[in-house]
């Protein structure tokens, strides 16, 4: 069952992504030459935050999921053992911190999203 | 003159792998990989190789002809030559026993994991199951499968996770099962292989309908699968809707 929750959330994600990049398109097309006051207007309103702020945390859910597909393909005792034989004995100490790397690195990158759009 | 470049490992005698070229005078008539094979045998009885049928049917003779798996006995010379060179190697990802010879227990693993077998436990009414016609259409294109494991041994996701994902060549006969009318455990079929692994790792290559040598499509079958475990739709369910209905 993971499988097909996993596989409806990339998609979703992905759509959820295409449609807010296709609105903020649009708002430069409409409004170009982008002018200083426009520009502020549009990202102080309420729903720009509110979907700024959930296309942070699809972008993360959905960087996770293909992240994470790559950690177990390529970050295995098989696929490691390719390299170095001394390489495949740590391939779970090496997957984990490379899951704990890009974990933090994507929480840090959404603290920072959220902080800079809502203060 | 040909040269054909062969995978050599013995690994009670050598510490690597290594190519090694021999001279083959071109023959006048076109003639199958596995021929060449038993030729350069008779001069040098080392070569291992596995062959049995020599016509397509039992699958043993699976390697990697000039870079694309195949089945040495109906591949013709004159197909896969390029420059007057040939390389055989064995089918990749899998462990190498003996120069083109390789250890299939993982490939089989899959296989067993899939319970490739009819499971039908309501009383048989007089002495067999019957199918109709069209029931029995479904399942053309699926039960032609020789497991020469030349497909899931071309596929990347089976090389990185021969032990999880199940492989194209497994998934082709799990879905010869789950199509079959005659087999009532399509649920518990789908639902061993609903993990993020066994079918969902399959990302459309299609190298295993590229090289597949019977002309069989493994990745609509998965696709078939996906559908399935994705709509929560199975064959039990649309028998029980159809009588409702």
């Amino acid at each position: 069952m993971i499988g097909s929750t996993l596989f409806y959330v990339q998609r979703y994600s992905a759509t959820y992504l295409l449609a807010y990049t296709i609105w903020i398109a649009s708002f430069l097309i409409v409004n170009n030459p982008l002018e200083y006051n426009s520009w502020t207007a549009f990202t102080n309103q309420i729903d720009f935050l509110v979907l700024t702020s959930l296309a942070a945390a699809v972008s993360i859910i959905h960087a996770f999921i293909g992240l994470w597909t790559i950690g177990t393909d390529y970050f295995t005792s098989r696929t490691l053992g390719f390299l170095s034989v001394s390489f495949s004995k740590y391939a779970d100490t090496i997957r984990g911190a490379y899951t704990i790397l890009f974990s933090v690195l994507g929480l840090s990158i959404f603290a920072i999203i959220l902080l800079t759009i809502w203060s | 003159m040909i040269s054909v470049n062969i995978y050599r490992y013995n690994p009670e005698k050598d510490s690597f792998p290594y190519m090694q070229t021999f001279k083959f005078e071109k023959p006048k008539r076109d003639i199958m990989v596995l021929e060449l094979l038993n030729q350069l045998k008779e001069k040098d009885p080392t070569i291992s190789y596995r062959r049995s049928c020599r016509e397509g049917v039992c699958g043993s003779d699976g390697m990697n002809i000039n870079g694309k798996n195949g089945l040495a006995c109906i591949t013709p010379l004159s197909t896969v030559i390029k420059k007057n060179k040939l390389d055989l190697r064995p089918l990749p990802g899998l462990p190498v026993v003996r120069d083109l010879v390789v250890d299939m227990t993982e490939f089989y693993a899959q296989y067993e994991k899939i319970k490739p077998f009819l499971q039908n436990d309501t009383p048989v009414d007089i002495g067999e199951r019957l199918q109709s016609p069209e029931d029995r259409d479904k399942l053309d294109g699926l039960y032609e499968c020789i497991l020469c494991a030349c497909c899931s041994t071309s596929c990347p996701s089976f090389w990185w996770n021969p032990d999880k994902f199940v492989g194209p060549a497994a998934l082709l006969q799990a879905y010869r099962f789950i199509a079959d009318s005659r087999d009532t455990k399509t649920a518990e079929r789908l639902q061993d292989l609903s993990d993020p692994f066994s079918v969902y790792r399959c990302h459309g290559i299609m190298n295993c309908v590229s090289v597949c040598p019977k002309g069989l499509n493994p990745n609509e079958a998965i696709g078939e699968i996906k559908s399935m475990l994705l709509s929560g739709k199975n064959k039990q369910n649309i028998i029980a809707s159809d009588a409702v209905s």
